[in-house]
């Protein structure tokens, strides 16, 4: 689906003369040439390059480095405490072992054991909330280096903190939301979820009028919006500030973060579903089989806790896009929304917009009754 | 012109390749908007310098709403007149580059308007070519004394059945489909309801002065003052680059065809797949 | 030590040797164990993709099973609470077969837990110290614990009793019946627990109730003697092994008992869910009656309150129950009716609708019922070893070659007798 995103499409020409059509579609009028640059668009993107996963990607011997530093390099100059000296002894002698077996001709070059040992470190690691400072660090270069080394994929992660004195809120106004899904094309765009089976965080209800029912909702939507009659209500995380699934993880890989957004350690989390099952938003989503992210659609700009690349058998959901807000900038739904239904900022700024709607506006949140709180509000004009 | 020697604040938006930009909007309309009156020339300059490369997003454009999906590196924007954002801060309102909003006029006329020589050549050209019809004179429909005063009424030819057909290239704004403002009588009213009959790139307020096209939301608040107060605090309206920093908004007709302000009715960009359980599996 | 180890290998020899029809028996098990391995395997290569769970219905077959199989265990309380505390001496034969009941089905329950899992081999991260439990706050870490607890305890106590038994001597009470006492209340526990994991969340109304523990313990003091009742009935027509009549009469007193306090729960949970029908109550919607169309679950649901009905009925009528024929048939049915009420008319319309008032229905795949069979054939198998190891000694036939002066067996050595 991804793939043929309308934004996605074709790269046309730079320079070119203005056409009639331009005009036309600038002033919305030709919903037409609309479809037809669309449908391009897709022709297009079909001719490109064939997606390449992690699995079937050519050994990495092949690319050139641009980064100029061997992966992991820097991770193996580093002290070590005494966990991940053990790490790296077992780790070694595993690396060695399997790559032998892996391959009985060729010899174990130096760099899959690297990548083996980085691997094993990475099986080791603690769960992010009580890592230190310093084994944060490692276990991002480890990931960066891993992703350089299995796909060639330069990352920028990080693993930055919640920022002091802020609290995030957003408000979605029901009057404005026209159904288009252009916050779900922008969420995919940013978030790196899984193309393969169209993992999506967002959830846009078509509501009838005069009714606040899911039951006669809809979700599943296909014909062109807005239809009369109806509005357009958006779910996704709602950052609960007491969220059921965080009571319930029995491994406490999931917990809400200072700044208010509920974050989740993928690889601290064992798959066991008992937060999807607690959420009343429904707003979590599960890993099912090994995700499928084309690597010139990788979103490089990463957080440790956000849209990192994701495995099989883990929980991912929305985040407020974390590794956006946290530098200040707006999660990608509610840049990509055309109408102006998505306000967001920090409660606790009262020079906000965000405040001024609590304020200001007539605010309700979804099921208020299970006493949830969540940090996502409704408003209309 | 107070806004033209205004501070311009200048917002690090989303940063993307360049080719990202020049997809939505061809260089040539770009270029040209330095020319544009309603533009200060030295507002044209810094564009891409403070576009650090540090910062490179993967998203590519979006042909409609170029804000949207981050084209914009970097917005000027201007002091908000008239209005007060929360708790009485004053906020900026970006200005209008052909990059915002969806009704750039530069895109047709690519040189200001008001001199004397304005051609809409560039879309009658095409036009042209097109239709293989000859370039019409801009007397037809301007006043040759007074260039801003149309001697054509533009409702002459939207309103009426079968103009396209017969006189398919003779208004260069026949593309414009205006469903609005309507009058009392529910009848829509002509373009100077808006626009200054004395020079159409500037308009003219409710009580009578004029303002630039990047002061629109003064003209629209002169009857949407519900929506100008929620724009104003926040709760309508895209706020640009992020929650964090100096806050620019984005004008009414950033969003709003002016022309026909509701949205167009047309299909969603994504679907979502009910009974998602990973590759091989899903359906319904 | 040498008493250890010929205690061990008189086991291994009851375990391995047997009559054609045993070895026929353990060697379908094995069969059916091996292709839910297989299953298994396929589940771990691909993800659990190759099962009918969705993002909707994100629990299934497997945690149906679970939530089953602990009433499965914790009803060996049924028997040691008599044997053991109140000293009933007819139930003093069947409580080790209870005891091994219920660790056939705690193992059935990890193995279900464990294949549900997404990653598997991350479950150390559930070990504390070094993992992180998130105890006392995620009732799923009280589930670990109390699980493994009792697990312990059906496992050790009746060893011990066995072992001594096996040395000739009478088992020490001060060193078992503290523990005996505690097993009691951790059987209650684990089935609360489990009750409370689904009955904690606000998110799904359809588990959201008080009933939720009381109605888990009714139905699994009905199943589970139930099933002990086949496994008794079963031994005593193969082996020489005498339980008693009064023990399974005894033991059918219990299951109607339980049967019809079950029975009473389901007509409230009715009531209360369709006298004056609300939001909350959708799920019991869809469960009986189907929802826009879609009634994947009402004819399962209603074949399983019919057959719970009749079995129950029939266990009432004092002549049918004590017909063993009657008591057996109507046994079967009554297991086989409450796996129907608490797998899949529990835990699976819990997810239908979903909280935002989706529908998405839920079929089990190929590999979900193979591995389920496997698990199954696991813990038939555990049992039957456990039942054979246990029977020799209990008849006292096998006894450590290394004592210094045989006792005289003197028949059967009861415990709660002793």
């Amino acid at each position: 689906m991804a793939g043929t995103d309308r934004a996605n499409g074709t790269p046309e020409p730079v320079r070119r003369e203005l056409t009639f059509e331009d005009v036309l579609r600038w002033q919305g009028m030709s919903r037409m040439v609309e479809r037809r640059l669309e449908e391009e668009g897709a022709r297009e993107g079909e001719a490109c390059a064939p997606p390449t996963d992690g699995l079937h990607a050519p050994p990495f011997e092949c690319r050139p480095e641009p980064s100029g530093r061997e992966p992991g390099e820097a991770l193996l100059e580093k002290p070590m405490g005494r966990r991940h000296a053990l790490g790296t002894m077992i780790g070694t002698l595993l690396a060695g072992t399997q790559a032998a077996a892996a391959c009985t001709n060729v010899l174990p070059t130096e760099k899959d054991r690297e990548r083996l040992l980085l691997e094993f470190q990475e099986r080791l690691k603690g769960n992010f909330r009580v890592m230190t400072e310093e084994e944060k660090r490692e276990t991002i270069a480890r990931l960066e280096s891993l992703a350089q080394m299995n796909r060639g994929i330069h990352l920028n992660m990080t693993g930055e903190d919640a920022l002091d004195g802020v609290l995030y809120g957003y408000a979605f106004n029901i009057s404005k939301c026209k159904g288009y899904r252009e916050c779900v094309a922008g969420c995919l765009k940013e978030n790196n979820q899984d193309r393969a089976s169209g993992l999506q965080y967002i959830r846009i209800f078509e509501m009838e009028t005069g009714s606040m029912d899911f039951e006669e909702a809809t979700a599943e939507y296909q014909h062109e919006v807005p239809r009369d009659g109806h509005f357009y209500l958006g779910t996704q995380c709602f950052q609960c500030a007491n969220p059921p699934c965080v009571e319930v993880c029995p491994v406490a890989a999931t917990w809400k973060e200072p700044d208010g957004i509920v974050v989740i350690d993928y690889d601290w989390c064992i798959g066991c579903r008992y937060c999807i099952a607690a959420c009343p938003y429904w707003a979590r989503r599960f890993n099912w089989a090994e995700p499928v992210v084309p690597t010139e659609q990788v979103n490089p700009n990463q957080h440790y806790l956000g849209n990192r690349l994701r495995r099989k058998g883990c929980v991912e959901k929305c985040t407020f896009c974390i590794q956006r807000t946290r530098k200040g900038r707006l999660p990608a739904c509610a840049e990509a929304c055309p109408t102006g239904a998505r306000i967001f900022g920090n409660v606790l700024d009262p020079d906000s917009e965000i405040r001024w709607v609590l304020e200001n506006k007539q605010v309700f949140r979804l099921k208020e009754d299970l006493g949830t709180e969540p940090r996502f509000w409704y408003f209309m004009d | 012109m107070k806004w033209s020697a205004a501070l311009a604040l200048m917002v690090l938006l989303v940063s993307c390749g360049p080719e990202g930009r020049a997809k939505a909007f061809p260089e040539s309309a770009h270029s040209d908007a330095a020319e544009h009156g309603a533009v200060p020339a030295d507002a044209h300059a810094t564009e891409g310098a403070e576009h650090g490369p540090a910062e490179s997003d993967t998203h590519a454009a979006d042909a409609t709403n170029p804000i949207v999906s981050g084209v914009l590196r970097t917005v000027r924007s201007a002091p908000v007149v008239g209005f007060e954002g929360p708790e009485g801060q004053s906020f900026g309102v970006a200005l209008r580059t052909p990059e915002v909003g969806h009704y750039p006029c530069t895109g047709c006329h690519v040189r200001p308007i008001g001199s004397k020589d304005v051609t809409l050549a560039q879309m009658h050209g095409n036009r042209a070519e097109h239709q293989g019809a000859s370039q019409i004179e801009c007397n037809f429909c301007h006043n040759p004394n007074r260039p801003g005063a149309l001697i054509l009424e533009c409702a002459l030819c939207h309103e009426r059945e079968g103009v396209r057909e017969l006189m398919p290239s003779t208004t260069a704004h026949l593309t414009v489909s205006l469903s609005h403002p309507n009058g009392r009588s529910g009848r829509l009213r002509n373009c100077f309801t808006c626009h200054n009959p004395d020079d159409p790139g500037t308009l003219s307020l409710q009580d009578g002065t004029t303002a630039s096209l990047d002061e629109a939301y003064r003209l629209c608040a002169g009857c949407h003052f519900m929506q100008a107060e929620d724009w104003a605090g926040g709760a309508h309206g895209k706020r640009f680059a992020g929650w964090q920093g100096d806050r620019v908004i984005l004008s009414c007709t950033g969003c709003h065809n002016p022309h026909s302000p509701s949205f167009p009715i047309r299909k969603p960009v994504t679907f979502p797949k009910i009974a998602r359980r990973g590759a091989s599996g899903g359906g319904h | 030590m040498k008493h250890v180890r010929a205690f061990i290998l008189s086991a291994l020899d009851a375990a391995t040797n047997g009559g054609r029809r045993y070895h026929v028996w353990m060697g379908f098990l094995t069969l059916v164990m091996l292709s839910g391995g297989y299953a298994y395997f396929i589940q771990l290569r691909d993800g659990l993709q190759v099962t009918g769970m969705t993002d909707h219905v994100s629990w299934g077959l497997y945690i149906s099973n679970f939530t089953f199989l602990v009433g499965m265990a914790a009803a060996a309380v049924m028997l040691v609470l008599p044997a053991y505390v109140l000293k009933d001496v007819d139930f003093s034969k069947a409580v080790l077969i209870g005891e091994g009941l219920a660790v056939a089905a705690l193992t059935m329950c990890l193995c279900f837990v464990v294949v549900d899992l997404g990653s598997p081999f991350r479950s150390w991260h559930l070990t504390p110290i070094i993992g992180f439990l998130n105890f006392p706050r995620s009732l799923l870490a009280w589930d670990v614990m109390v699980l493994n607890g009792y697990l312990a305890l059906n496992g050790l106590i009746p060893l011990y009793i066995l072992f001594s038994h096996y040395m000739g001597r009478k088992p020490d009470k001060r060193k078992y019946v503290p523990f005996v006492y505690l097993s009691v209340f951790w059987a209650v526990s684990i089935h609360m627990v489990t009750a409370f994991l689904l009955a904690g969340l606000p998110a799904r109304p359809f588990w959201n109730t008080s009933l939720m523990g009381p109605r888990f313990l009714a139905s699994a003091f009905a199943a589970g003697p139930a099933f002990i009742i086949l496994a008794l009935t079963f031994i005593e027509s193969q082996t020489e092994y005498e339980v008693g009549d009064a023990a399974i009469s005894k033991l059918a007193m219990v299951t109607v008992v339980a049967a019809q306090v079950n029975l009473v729960m389901i007509g409230s949970e009715v009531f209360k869910e369709f006298y004056f029908p609300t939001h909350h109550g959708i799920n019991a919607q869809y469960l009986f009656f189907g929802l826009h169309g879609h009634d994947a679950l009402v004819g399962w649901i209603r074949t399983s309150i019919f057959l719970n009905a009749m079995a129950t009925l029939v266990l009432m009528i004092h002549p049918l129950r004590q017909n063993r024929t009657v008591l057996r048939a109507t046994c079967l049915v009554l297991f086989v009716a409450i796996w129907m009420d608490k797998g899949m008319g529990l835990v699976i319309p819990g997810f239908i609708p979903s909280p935002l008032g989706e529908i998405v229905e839920y079929k089990p795949t190929w590999v979900e019922f193979t591995v389920t069979a496997g698990i199954w054939a696991l813990g038939l198998f555990v049992f039957t070893v456990l039942v054979r190891v246990a029977l020799p000694i209990e008849m006292g036939n096998s006894r450590s070659p290394y004592l210094d002066e045989h006792p005289k067996p003197s028949g059967a050595v009861g415990v709660g007798a002793d």
